[in-house]
Formats: C-alpha cells, structure tokens, sequence
C-alpha cells in the first residue's frame, strides 16, 4: 500500500469495506475494485496509482482452491504449535454442552476441619508433582484457593486474600487464618524452589517446567510476615472448638510449613556449615502420613478450567495427581538429603569431592532437581564465585594440578603472582599459569556442574566436553613446553628411546580426559544404551580406556618419583643454596599415595572389564546372546555411530574398527581360552576391588583416620547409620561392595560355563538372563554380570 | 521407488501416500494416528510432513480401504550436515497387530530414504514401548543416547540412530550450543508424543 501524506484517496476508502477475516474459501469480493479496464485518474502529485487487477488475478488463479503453500518460515514448530479451535483435546477454551466457563466453586464457603486437611494434602500432593517436573498449571494452579491469593496480582501479603472484595470476606478462621497460611507458606516455599533451580543449571522440560504464567510466587513478601500468620493460625487452632484429632492434624501440617520454610531459606544464606533445620520436618512428615486418613479431599476445590487463563496457547492438560505417601516420602528423601549435603561441603580436597558429589548424585531415585541445584549452588557461588564458600575457581584448579602432577614445584606458587619483573622466570610462569587458568578454570568446575545434571545429561554433556578437553589437551601441551623453558626441566628417558619431559599440565588433563571417556562408557551401561551384543565389545573398549590410563599414571608417576629423588639429592647435598624441606618429600609421597589409589582402582575396573568381555564374547560365540538380522546395518556402520564420541578425539587415538574386531572377538583364542582369561581376570578383579574397599573413599581419610568428619562412627567404631540419612563413606562402601558381589557372581556365571563347556564341548542347553540396570538381580548398575542357568 | 516388495498378510495392501488423494488419506491417517497420542496434532502438523515428503509416508490398507498401518517420515539435512531421515509417526491399528505391517511399513520408508540419498535416519522412541525399540533394533538401529523425562507423561525416551554411510559420524553439523541459523531444526520436537507401535 502506497504511503499517505494527505488529501483523500479512493483506495483508502475502499478498504474500509473488505471483511476484516475472510473466509478461507471465499474468494476477493470484485466489486470495490476497480475494472481492469478502468482508468485510473488520481491527480495529486504523492501519488503514483498502479492497476494490479490483471497480476492479482492472475496470480490467485495459480492456485487452486485448497491447494497448499508452505512458506520458509512456516517450520515444526509452528506446526506443532498451532490449535484448532472447537477441538476439545486442542482448544482449552472449548465447553462441553452445559459446561460452564468458569468454575463455580465458591471459595469463601464453610469449610469442615476434615476438609481443611483433605485440601492442605491435596496441595501438598501438588506441591510435590510440581517439584519433580509437572508445570503449575497441571499441578499446583489447579486450586482454586491459590488462584484467588494470587490472582490479580497481589501487591502486599494483606492483599493475597481468597476474596478481593472487602463486602464479601468471610469470617471463618478455618478458612482464613488456618488455610490462607498454609496456602501462603506454599506458595513461598516453591518460590525458593523456583529461584534454586532457576538459578543454576537445569534442562526445561526435564527436570523442571519453570513457566510462571505471569503469575509470581510472592517473591516480594517476607519469611518473617508468614511466619507471623502461620504462628496465629495455630494461636486460632489450639484454641478452636474442633475435635482434638483434626487439631492435632492441623497443628503439624502447619508446623511443617514452618518448618519446610525455615530450611528452604536457610539454603539461600552463603554457606552454612550447621545443615540440620530440615531434618525437622521428618518427624512432622510422619505425623501427617498418621493423620491422612482424618482428611477429606475436596476435589470441587480444584479445577483444570484455570488452564484456560493461565496456558491458553497449548492443548488442555491433565491435573497430575500423586498419591500422598508418595508425595510425603519425597518431602522425607528431599530433607535427608539436604542434610546429607553438608558432607560434601565438608569435603577437603578435589578428589574427595568428586567422590562425594558423584556417589551422592548416583543414589537411587537420584536427588530431586531442587538438591542438584542446591548442590551446584555451593559448588560456584553466583555472587562470590568461591567454590565451596572457600576458595576460587583459579585455586581450585591448581590444587587438583598439585594433587596430581606437582605437589612441589615452583611452577604453581602462589608467590610468582608477587613477582613483578618482567624478566624473571617466575613471572612468566605466573603468566603461563594465567593463561592456563583462562581456559582450564571454568571447564574444570563444569564438570562437578555436570555431575549435578539428570543422568542422561550428565552422559550427554560428557559425550561433548571430551572434544574440548581434548583441545585443552593440546592447548596445554602448549603452555607445557613454554614452561619447560623456564622451569629448566631436563629431560628422562621414559619408555622409549628419546628423551621426554613431564608435560604436566597436559598430563593433569589427559588424566582427567580419560576419566570422563571411562564415565561416558560406564554412564552408558548404567542408561542401557548398549544392546546385548554389544556389551562385550563395550568392554573390552573400557579396558583399553584403562589401560590407556594406567600408563598415564605410570607416566605420571615416573616423573614426580624423579623429581622426589632430585629433590632428596639437593637436601642431602649441604653445599646446596636453596635446602629442600623434609616435608616436600612428604608432600611428594601423599601423591604418590594418591596416584597409587587412582591406579588400583583402574586396576580393578580394567580387570573386571577385561572379564566380562570374555564371558560376553564366549556366550555371544556360542549364540546364547540374541543377535538380531539388521538388513539396514552393517558391524562397521554401527561401530562409527556407537564411538562417536570418541573418534573426533586427537588422543587416545581412534580404534579402527578392524582393530577392534579383532581384539575384541578373541579370534585367536579357543573358547577354553577365553574362560580361563575370564576366571584369572575375574580373580584379579576381586582381589583389586577388595583393595580399592580397604583404601576407603578418601585419600585424605586414609591418611588422618583421626579426621573422621564425616562418619557418624560411634564409640565402638561401627559406623551409625541414622534412618533414612547415610554417609557418602557408607554409601560409597556399599557400592564397591555391590561391586564385589557383581565380582563374584561373574566367578559363578564362569564356572558353570566351564562345566558345561567341560563336559560337553559346548554350551548347548544354557539360558542366559542378562539383567538390567536397577532391576533385581542387577548388582551395581556398571557390570552387567550374565546369569547362567542350565535348562 | 524401491524394487523390494514386502508380503502383506491376507487382506492388506500397502500403498505409498499421494497428494492427490490427501483429502481421502489424511482424515484416515489423524484418525489413526491420534489413537496413541496424548495430545492431538493440529492438520498442520499432518500437512507438514505429507506435502514436504509424502513420497516418505507409507500406508498399509484393507479390502475396505480402511487405514491398518500408517508410517509418516521427513528427510532434510541435520544442522547442516548429514542428510537425515526422520520416522515421526507410526501406528498400527490394535486389529492388526502383531503381523509384521509396521515393520514393513518402516522398511519401505527406510528403502525410500536410502534411494533419495540418506546418511542416516533417526527417531525418539518411549523407554517402555519394547515393541517399537525391538522393531527398529532388528533393522539394524542403535540407541544413541537416553533423553530424561521426554514425553508429558514424564517418561524417558531412548534416541535411536541408523548409519547408511561410512564417515556421516565425522560429517561438520552447527555447533548445538551454538546460536542455529533461522532454517535449522525448530526448537520443539514433534516426537514427543510418539505412539506407540
């Protein structure tokens, strides 16, 4: 349409009379428009009149009458996302016949002290849905009783009534003080909720639906006003005139609120070492399962017709409800383990919270997306960005560096920060550090980020920090021989011929490179990613991801032991200007402990990997394990899709896929072989795994037993398991332990297979169950152990 | 169009979709279709897959010209990279289960996709529909990774990945993370109410 600067013009006006909507299948009306023939005579100078009749018909007549058009920009999600309105299971806003708009629920009623319980639980239920993923509005907006306190938006706590309308509030305290509070301090609670988990890392629609529906959760109103009005509502109930069971009943549920209220708070204060206000709600948690049954629901009192205010652009949803006890023992499991996550903050040492944070995070159900965030929000403070309250990320870094490859060195001295000379070295090597610092910092924190995510992402984000870890790897390598320069390392024969140096700070993230590639394989057998047969395959990769390490911490080793024993000979030589402290000799044999801990534990994997791909290889030989046709597929297509992650990576260096045939079927070995790999491995296993049990989940621990902070050892050195709260250590245990066990039905499923094979040269007549992770008979969700029986 | 016929049980006939005959065949399909779902597709959705690749939309008929088995499939570049198939609806209807048709209906839409030159193909299965898992499984698919909670329901789903070519492992796509430029992948992935076989 041409632009209007003045005077009147007849197309304007002939505007005004086209329909605003057209039908889809009416056609333009003809008659305001012009003719074609038609001569066009406007005289003003602004305007230059073109005549589109003949193209406009022209073009209109390509198409035919319900003929399709896709344009660019019209993707899925604009398919997806559209409605068809009068559809029922589509339009939100679509009345049944006879159905009203809106409820007709009157929530200024009379309520019975039985019905006031029956809706706290109901709420309570929805509460819970909510927390673990529902969105409000199928959840906790259902109610009518906090659609009124929160709708229109109220601008003081006095304002959140059930009734806006001073005229018509009613006067029965049940309603008004007892249920407002509770409703209130609900509604507060998931406000915490929502800033925790909203403010760290978590995926939309997975672990947590954010949507707020223009609605807010009383953000502006303080914990100390609600206090105050759950303090009178049970000022109201100990006095009131009801029965003493439904007060009783009233009376807890109020008190939990407080004190759900009290803990969620407390979670937002800088780190707290005293965690114990949530472990008072348990009991108040188990006084309201006592007193369910005195509640009567009131289902009238919540509606899914709230949707159609509140997600009018998305189909209607169904109300989600949960049962009560489950909706109670969530609450039981979410304040256990907000206690149990003192532990972690209670942690020394990178490697001691790595231990914790991934034991703690594997617990079955796994901690609610609230404790995740909550743990991540300790792990970097927004504000401070302290880890753990303590130190920054740059210390922290460096401290898991000392942990590992330089306990002793001048190139991690907090004092080259001091050094203002250009020239000298420790100024260059604070430089380097920097740079190091910069682009290994955030990654390195990431990673306890990661461990905090759901499972499956926690898998997925790994498949993809590899890439960049492999970069570092490189990058590092960079700064490594800068540092060299500096640092005037010399070089050591090590493994072969030419001499080498210690590359440090590549080494400490080669090291931690392979962990995550052991954790995406071992991740994969825990989310059943891997079909039957190709858990022997998978296998024998995790032992060649071992071994890789196991080397590297050779390496590693190799290195700090010449160091140590450099540094031995200057202390003993007393003509040495600088006298190295006897305790940097300590220092040097606490990693050397440390690395030797990392090694018998990748002893065990290795060993028990190295197992079970002999047992899977013997039984998929002998077709005991299903190996399905797959026309579409070929052994080589579904090795490159299987080691995706992998095979981008600079080091390790890739497998072939023929290399990987053939180490991993065992060609060359007769199936008498291959069980008797199997039996010596799964003995070395044992033996390992009952060593990895000895040497304890901490270093640091097994250093200074005296520093027992975390066990709740009593006197007689038994550790004390309260109810429903453990240790990471007696967690920790209990996994290597089902790992043992795992070890050990391996021995069995081995020495039936021998039998048989013994006597009849075959495995003819055995069935093997292979179990799932989490199922019965599943030990530890890493080693899928076959079971063997003999039909 | 493929040279492989696959053996309809007694009474049913497979027929490869036409735009011609949409006004007859997509009314049957919705019907079909939105048996399994929670959440019902709007036309568009329908629309969106048939006009862009009905030459991917497969149907298996009875004498009656009743829908027993329907497969709806896209194929169009993955992020800028490899050529990927994706199988966004399959249903077959409970009379007929359990003779082979939504398999056969796959087949023929997997052989349509690898003659138009696919790399791979993909799709997002529900973790307690074994039945569909194990009808792709056979074929030859992998599970590529678990996706937590992808459904409303709240139940997870595994992603499952077919390769048809060496190297598509290593094909450049856009970086995930990375912001995608207007004509990629939309955000919503239709699949989350995929029914069951």
């Amino acid at each position: 349409m041409s632009q209007l600067n003045d005077g009147p013009n007849p197309l304007a006006l002939a505007d005004s009379h086209l329909p605003s909507r057209p039908n889809a299948d009416s056609r333009p009306p003809t008659s305001i428009l012009p003719r074609s023939d038609t001569k066009i005579n406007i005289t003003s100078h602004q305007i230059s009149a073109i005549d589109i009749t003949e193209s406009f018909t022209a073009a209109s007549s390509a198409l035919n009458t319900g003929q399709l058009v896709k344009d660019e920009y019209f993707t899925l999600f604009e398919a997806v996302g559209a409605l068809e309105i009068m559809d029922s299971k589509m339009d939100s806003g679509h009345l049944a016949p006879g159905e009203t708009l809106e409820d007709e629920y009157n929530v200024l009623r009379n309520l019975l002290p039985e019905e006031v319980i029956g809706i706290m639980d109901q709420i309570l239920c929805h509460e819970v849905a909510w927390h673990i993923g529902h969105p409000l509005s199928q959840t906790l907006f259902t109610c009518l009783y906090v659609e009124r306190l929160l709708w229109p938006e109220p601008k003081t706590l006095e304002e959140a009534q059930f009734s806006r309308d001073l005229n018509s509030r009613s006067d029965n305290p049940l309603l008004n003080r007892v249920l407002r509070s509770y409703c209130i301090a609900t509604i507060k609670a998931c406000h915490f909720v929502h800033c925790m988990v909203t403010g760290e890392s978590y995926y939309e629609e997975e672990d947590f639906t954010s949507q707020l529906y223009h609605r807010e959760l009383l953000p502006k109103v303080s914990i100390a006003e609600i206090q105050t009005l759950l303090d009178e509502a049970l000022s109201y109930n100990d006095t009131a005139s009801i029965s003493p069971e439904s007060k009783k009943a009233i009376e807890k549920r109020l008190q939990f609120r407080r004190s759900i209220l009290d803990a969620l708070e407390q979670d937002t204060f800088p780190l707290n070492a005293g965690r114990t206000p949530s472990l008072s709600c348990i009991p108040l948690l188990q006084d309201i399962k006592a007193s369910s049954q005195l509640g009567k629901p009131v289902n009238e009192a919540f509606s899914t017709k709230i949707q159609r205010t509140l997600a009018s652009s998305v189909p209607p949803r169904p109300m989600v409800t949960i049962k009560l006890s489950d909706a109670l023992a969530h609450f039981e499991t979410l304040c256990n383990d907000a206690t149990d996550v003192g532990q972690i903050l209670a942690t020394k040492t990178s490697e001691e919270l790595s231990t914790a944070i991934w034991v703690f995070m594997s617990r079955i159900p796994q901690p609610s997306v609230y404790i995740r965030a909550l743990v991540q929000s300790f792990l970097l403070d927004r504000e401070t960005q302290r880890v753990l309250g303590k130190t920054t990320t740059k210390q922290f870094l460096f401290s898991s560096i000392a942990a590992i490859v330089l306990p002793k060195s001048p190139i991690l001295e907090a004092a080259n920060d001091m050094v203002e000379s250009a020239t000298s070295p420790r100024f260059q090597m604070a430089r380097l550090l920097a740079e190091f610092d910069g682009k290994a910092g955030q990654q390195y924190i990431n990673i306890f980020r990661n461990a905090c995510l759901n499972r499956c992402r926690t898998r997925r984000t790994l498949c993809h920090l590899v890439l960049d870890w492999d970069t570092l790897q490189a990058d590092a390598e960079d700064i490594d021989g800068t540092l060299q320069t500096y640092t005037k390392e010399k070089p050591a024969l090590y493994a072969s011929h030419q001499p080498t140096y210690s590359y440090p700070l590549s080494s400490w993230v080669y090291h931690h490179k392979l962990n995550h590639l052991r954790q995406i394989i071992q991740m994969g057998f825990e989310l059943s990613i891997y079909a039957p047969d190709e858990i022997s395959g998978m296998y024998w990769f995790l032992s060649y991801i071992c071994a890789t390490h196991i080397s590297h911490i050779d390496r590693i080793s190799f290195f700090l032991e010449r160091d140590m024993l450099a540094q031995e000979a200057l202390s003993q030589n007393s003509d040495a200007p600088e006298k190295p402290d006897v305790k940097d000799q300590a220092d040097y044999q606490k990693t050397l402990k440390s690395l030797f801990r990392i090694y018998t534990h990748l002893k065990a994997t290795d060993a028990f990997s190295k197992a079970l791909h002999a047992l899977h290889t013997l039984l998929l030989r002998h077709k005991t394990i299903e190996v399905p046709q797959r026309p579409y597929s070929s052994d080589k297509l579904r090795y490159e899709l299987r080691m995706k992650p992998f095979l981008s990576l600079n080091v390790p260096e890739p497998v072939t896929f023929e290399s990987f045939r053939e180490e991993s079927s065992c060609t060359a070995l007769s199936d008498e072989e291959v069980l008797e790999e199997a039996r010596m491995r799964i003995g070395d296993a044992k033996k390992f795994w009952e060593e990895v049990l000895k040497a304890g989940w901490s270093a640091e621990l097994a250093e200074n037993p005296e520093l027992n902070r975390s066990s709740k050892e009593g006197k007689t050195g038994k550790t004390e398991m309260q109810k429903g709260s453990t240790t990471i250590e007696g967690e920790w245990s209990e996994g290597v332990k089902n790992v043992i066990r795992a070890c050990i039905a391996t021995s069995i499923s081995i020495v039936t297979l021998k039998k048989r094979l013994d006597e009849t040269g075959g495995l003819k007549g055995m069935k093997v169950m292979v179990p799932v992770p989490g199922e019965k008979g599943c030990w530890h969700e890493w080693w899928i152990v076959p079971r063997v029986l003999t039909v | 169009m493929s040279n492989v016929s696959y053996s309809a049980p007694p009474g049913i006939r497979y027929v490869q979709y036409e735009s011609s005959k949409e006004a007859e065949y997509v009314p049957k399909i919705r019907q079909l279709i939105s048996k399994d779902l929670s959440e019902p597709y709007s036309i568009y959705v329908y629309r969106y897959f048939l006009y862009q690749w009905g030459n991917l939309c497969f149907m298996a008929m009875d004498d009656e010209d009743n829908l027993a088995g329907v497969v709806v499939s896209k194929l169009e570049p993955h992020r800028g990279g490899p050529l990927r198939g994706y199988i966004a609806m399959l249903a077959t209807k409970d009379s007929y289960r359990g003779k082979g048709i939504a398999t056969a209906l796959v087949r023929m839409a997997l052989d349509a996709m690898i003659a138009r030159n696919a790399d791979e193909v993909a799709l997002e299965t529900e973790e307690t529909n074994s039945a569909a898992m194990k009808l792709y499984e056979r074929l030859g698919f992998l599970r590529s990774k678990k996706l937590h909670r992808y459904y409303l329901n709240g139940n997870s789903a595994y992603r499952l990945v077919l390769y048809l070519k060496e190297g598509v492992g290593m094909i450049p796509t856009y970086d995930p993370y990375a912001d995608l430029p207007p004509s990629a992948e939309p955000l919503v992935d239709i699949e989350k109410n995929k029914p069951n076989q």
